[in-house]
């Protein structure tokens, strides 16, 4: 997958743990953790 | 607002085809609510042993993967290779076990080897879930797998990224 599309879908895996800033987090690579961090944002939007 | 609206940097129909996935692998992967499941993480916490370029350490590594990916440890093990032209497959069939090749290149970091061996336990469990292997989109899902099954960091620092067709 691209790093964009890891970051939708650890946002997803965030949510489903009741976490909109999950320690993991830290252990992401930047980009990933970027992206990651705005798809939470995005689907909390959703909600 | 403008530096803080919330932006995805993929498109719908990628967006749509990790939605429509998401729950058909918690389903096919019998993992019910993904709250249980822990999210394993590159810590001692998780992988206390220690590691180096010995067997024993190769062999514990393995254990926890396998512990960690939900698969009996019974069904599969092992096999450390020489560095092959072509990628070896990821699983073979041996009676009633499945053997897991790993290069010995892929030793230099156990965040790799984790990775790696991560996503062939997703293939083995998507198998099990009788997913059709010939799927255009099986190496995406092999990768959406492990961030289910709580795998993902690895594979996700590791891999290179493939973009879907």
């Amino acid at each position: 997958m691209t790093w964009p599309m890891y970051g939708y879908a650890f946002a997803k895996l965030a949510l489903a743990h009741g976490e909109a800033k999950p320690a993991w987090l830290k252990h992401l690579r930047e980009d990933t953790k970027v992206f990651t961090k705005q798809a939470i944002k995005w689907l909390k939007n959703q909600d | 607002m403008l530096f803080t609206k919330a932006k995805l940097h993929i498109d719908d129909a990628i967006r749509e085809w990790i939605d429509e996935q998401w729950p058909w692998l918690v389903e096919k992967l019998n993992m019910g609510d993904l709250a249980e499941h822990a999210i394993i993480e590159p810590t001692d916490e998780w992988f206390p042993d220690e590691w180096g370029p010995n067997r024993e350490a190769v062999e514990n590594l393995f254990a926890r993967v396998v512990e960690y990916a939900e698969v009996e440890p019974e069904r599969v093990s092992l096999e450390l290779i020489e560095p092959q032209e072509e990628m070896p497959p990821a699983l073979v069939k041996k009676d009633d076990k499945y053997v897991l090749p790993l290069e010995i290149s892929e030793l230099q970091s156990p965040a790799v080897a984790v990775a790696i061996l991560s996503r062939k336990l997703a293939l083995l469990r998507l198998m099990d879930a009788g997913l059709d292997m010939s799927r255009d989109d099986l190496p995406l899902l092999m990768d959406l797998a492990c961030i289910v099954m709580g795998l993902g960091i690895f594979n996700a620092n590791a891999a290179v990224p493939q973009v879907p067709r």
